[in-house]
């Protein structure tokens, strides 16, 4: 069952950027792209890497810490073999953004703890 | 075998080096080796020496190991020590170390020294061998103005041509009636001295030094002829002795050199020599190929107890780059004696001059100079004595559509290494190269000296059948667009942003990966008038400040020339405290960073600080390092703080292809590190001097010195030619050291002193600087919304 969520504004994330939300205690990374809205877990699988802070375009973000790409759309690093990021469903309505958050537990508590640091 | 083989390597030149490599390579698991080197570095490319000294070079592109890979390679190297005693009898050596190490197998590598004649005054200071490199080294430290060679054999032109590079005036001293008369018959020799006097290099021949002058330092030198020239530089090159001292007092049998058998055996059993040490039917040779061929003669001496493998004193043919100019030199290359006959080619106008030695119908020995075409081909006839006939088109015929046949699978690529056609033609088709880079990462071959380049190039378009590509340097890896190409697109369609550049080609839109770079390209085409777009920024450049691994960013004020005071100081200390920095920190730079700030805080503890940005976070002028200068060192002979912090100031907020670092030092102690910046001042008594191109990182180079000037503002003046000339012509991401050597010195030099393009480099580099602001500023005025937000939406 869906679980839609509204996130931000669409101009709260400027075209072909990304902006971090914070969702029951996930990082999630939100980005702009001509290709729409996409949300997506905004920690690296490398490093750690905040995604949100990488270079977007044609649905591929890449990390700010040591340039691993992302597909927007899958969540799979397109350049090291390394575990897929976790996506989110997104719909925008009347300017705001919407995020299906039913794949996040209820309650907070099983996030990671070196995420706190990059805090 | 079931103990391992005891090998004891003296000397750690090219060649002993060349034979423990191909050893350990061939035999890690049966032998156990011991290196000994007396020098106080470890291997490095004595050929290339040259190159260290003109500053083409840097020390750790000659050929060097990394750290590690003796011990990888379990090879006790015993660096700055010198064998002093060999018992033949037990089986072993004795080091300067004093330790006795036994040996199964002993070769003895010693290669030889500089030999200084009795000149009267050669103890003087400034009287240089040019050999090793502490020698370089020391050479480099003097930097002499006017320089006198004396031996114009080719390591006196190495010489020669290093310190030219090194704006020295050089005069080469030469007993002979022609340059590199070893190497070269008259009329090629007579070309050569031509060419160098075009580069402004004096040359007299037929003389001797009769007395090197000065009082304690060398101030001239007098000619056998009573020639007075001035000089603060003597080096001697007259030629070399082999180093046979210790082993001629173990009782080894020694002539000119340690004599050798076929097979490199010496008169002691287990005990082999070889290269510029070893003497083989009286004669000692003194360039590297031989040398390779007898260390491959010794590997299988060693590794097989009856191999065939026997030194037969192959034909020396060298390839050689003297003064800029290729030449290749084989075998016989005067033919004067009677049945000698030769084909020639000459052009001396435009300095190419070709020969072909012929003695009874075969081929004994050749010639080329200036045209190195077809020269693979003809070193391999001398080396087979192929007939007459089979050379004369190879000799006459470069100029037409003649195409020298291909070489044949034995004939030797790479003297250096040994490597012949047919090992780089199976690194082609076996092992998949398809560069000259991947065939010398595969053979070594092209790796030492690099003459062999275009022959490998060559073999690579033999076996392709056709041209094979350079891989180039792709701006847009996606669309394929090079830097120039992009930049001709901006320029014709007066392109004002990245989405108009990705529109009409395509860059910037397949990943994001070159978007800075474009970026780059169009700030600076528009000098700083584009259409600036964030999302083509990496984030550093979005919220100007450097990101560091968990998220938070740095921030660096700019402190010019590294001054500061009390009340900067407190700012910065209260910024650190109140936005919880993980760390203060001075860096390198003689700056202050303030680690581990969050985004949401920069622009407010930019508002506190209330100084400039330093730029320390993108491709950009950094802050000038300077030293006290006149001000209070009382050493200092120019400003150098004013200076700096001036130069600072002009070139200050406006971005480059890769930071730029500069020092300014106010007396040739050189305490701000001058000449290993991107761009180094230096004071010296009436002036300053100008290094371009130094780096102290990942690479290590020293700058080369592109300009004297007299004044503060002449020096200013260089500094920004340079900075723009950089801005425009490096690739993105090119530092300067990569950049000066690529580009030249001379055509850069040519360009920046020029004084009209000097004029419009200026001109362009003002008009782009006044467009250009603190981005610091933009805490009031952020450019993109929430540019400065941690989490934005609901919590």
């Amino acid at each position: 069952m869906s679980d839609w969520i509204e996130i931000c504004n669409t101009e709260d994330v400027p075209r072909l950027e990304g902006r971090r939300v914070v969702v029951r205690d996930y990082y999630i990374g939100v980005f702009n792209t001509d290709e729409g809205f996409y949300a997506i877990g905004d920690v690296c699988p490398h490093m750690g890497g905040p995604l949100h802070d990488g270079m977007v375009e044609n649905c591929i973000v890449s990390c700010p810490l040591h340039m691993r790409t992302i597909d927007l759309r899958s969540g799979e690093v397109t350049n090291d073999d390394l575990s897929r990021v976790m996506t989110f469903p997104v719909k925008v309505e009347d300017g705001s953004v919407y995020l299906d958050a039913s794949v996040l537990p209820e309650e907070p508590g099983e996030q990671e703890e070196d995420e706190e640091g990059a805090a | 075998m079931s103990e391992k083989l005891k090998v004891v390597v003296v000397g750690n030149g090219n060649i002993g080096a060349a034979f423990v490599d191909n050893l350990v390579e061939q035999a890690a698991e049966r032998v156990e080796v011991t290196l000994y080197g007396d020098e106080d570095v470890g291997t490095y490319d004595r050929i290339r020496l040259s190159e260290y000294l003109a500053g083409d070079a840097a020390f750790s592109e000659l050929g060097t190991r990394q750290e590690d890979w003796y011990e990888k390679n379990n090879i006790d190297l015993r660096i700055g020590v010198r064998v002093t005693e060999i018992d033949s009898e037990r089986q072993r050596v004795r080091g300067t170390d004093e330790e006795w190490i036994d040996y199964d197998r002993l070769v003895l590598a010693t290669g030889s020294s500089s030999h200084v004649p009795e000149i009267p005054g050669r103890v003087k200071k400034g009287v240089f061998v040019f050999r090793t490199l502490a020698d370089a080294e020391d050479m480099l430290e003097t930097s002499p103005e006017k320089a006198v060679i004396v031996g114009g054999g080719l390591l006196g032109l190495e010489a020669a041509y290093g310190l030219l590079a090194r704006e020295a005036e050089v005069t080469v001293l030469h007993r002979s009636g022609h340059l590199m008369n070893r190497q070269l018959d008259l009329p090629a020799g007579i070309m050569l001295k031509r060419e160098m006097e075009k580069m402004g290099v004096g040359v007299r021949l037929n003389t001797s030094p009769d007395e090197i002058l000065g009082n304690g330092r060398v101030e001239g030198l007098r000619t056998g002829d009573g020639e007075e020239l001035t000089a603060d530089m003597v080096v001697v090159c007259t030629g070399i002795r082999p180093n046979v001292q210790v082993v001629r007092e173990s009782g080894i049998e020694v002539e000119r050199g340690v004599v050798v058998d076929d097979r490199m055996r010496t008169s002691a059993e287990n005990v082999y020599a070889i290269g510029e040490c070893a003497e083989h039917e009286g004669v000692v040779q003194g360039v590297v190929s031989p040398g390779l061929e007898q260390a491959r003669v010794v590997l299988n001496q060693i590794l097989e107890e009856d191999s065939e493998d026997r030194y037969r004193a192959s034909v020396i043919s060298t390839t050689l780059k003297v003064m800029g100019i290729d030449l290749i030199s084989a075998g016989n290359v005067y033919g004067a004696e009677t049945g000698c006959e030769a084909v020639v080619s000459s052009n001396p106008i435009e300095g190419r001059y070709r020969k072909a030695v012929v003695r009874d119908g075969i081929t004994v020995g050749a010639v080329l100079f200036g045209d190195i075409s077809g020269g693979a081909q003809l070193s391999d006839a001398v080396r087979r004595g192929t007939p007459a006939e089979e050379v004369s088109q190879l000799v006459l015929g470069s100029d037409g559509d003649y195409k020298a046949p291909p070489l044949p699978d034995d004939a030797q690529i790479c003297g250096c290494n040994g490597i012949d056609k047919g090992q780089v033609v199976v690194a082609i088709q076996e092992k998949g190269c398809t560069s000259v880079s991947d065939v010398g990462a595969e053979t070594k071959a092209g790796t030492s000296c690099g003459s062999c380049k275009p022959l490998v190039k060559e073999i690579l378009e033999e076996v392709a059948e056709g041209p094979v590509e350079e891989e180039k340097n792709y701006l847009c890896k996606c669309m394929e667009l090079t830097q120039p190409e992009v930049k001709g697109i901006i320029r014709e369609r007066e392109m004002k942003s990245v989405s108009e550049l990705g529109q009409a080609c395509g860059a910037g839109k397949v990943c994001p990966t070159c978007k800075p770079k474009l970026a780059y390209v169009l700030e600076e085409v528009n000098l700083n008038r584009q259409k600036e777009e964030r999302h083509t920024r990496l984030i550093n450049d979005r919220v100007h400040g450097n990101i560091q691994n968990d998220g938070t960013f740095s921030i660096v004020p700019r402190t010019r020339g590294g001054v500061t005071n009390p009340d900067e100081l407190r700012r910065i200390a209260n910024v650190a405290e109140k936005y919880n920095a993980r760390m203060v920190k001075i860096t390198g730079a003689q700056r202050l960073d303030i680690l581990g700030v969050k985004k949401e805080d920069l622009p407010k503890a930019w508002a506190d600080l209330d100084m400039p940005s330093g730029h320390a976070y993108t491709k950009a002028l950094r802050q000038v390092k300077t030293c006290v200068g006149t001000d209070f060192c009382r050493f200092g002979v120019g400003d150098s703080t004013s200076l700096g912090i001036e130069i600072e100031e002009a070139l200050e907020n406006l971005y480059t292809p890769a930071k730029v670092k500069l020092g300014a030092s106010g007396c040739p102690r050189n305490c701000a590190e001058s000449s290993v910046k991107d761009i180094g001042l230096i004071a010296i008594e009436g002036g300053w001097q100008i290094y371009v191109g130094g780096a102290a990182g990942m690479d290590v180079r020293k700058g080369d010195v592109i300009a004297t000037v007299e004044s503060p503002e002449e020096a200013r003046r260089v500094v920004s030619a340079f900075f723009q000339y950089y801005r425009e012509n490096a690739e993105f991401g090119e530092r300067t050291y990569d950049f000066v050597p690529r580009v030249g010195l001379e055509e850069i030099r040519a360009e920046i002193m020029d004084e009209e393009t000097s004029d419009r480099l200026i001109e362009r580099l003002e008009k782009a600087k006044e467009a250009a602001d603190d981005p610091w500023k933009e805490r009031d005025n952020p450019m993109t919304n929430n540019q400065f937000v941690g989490t934005i939406g609901r919590k």
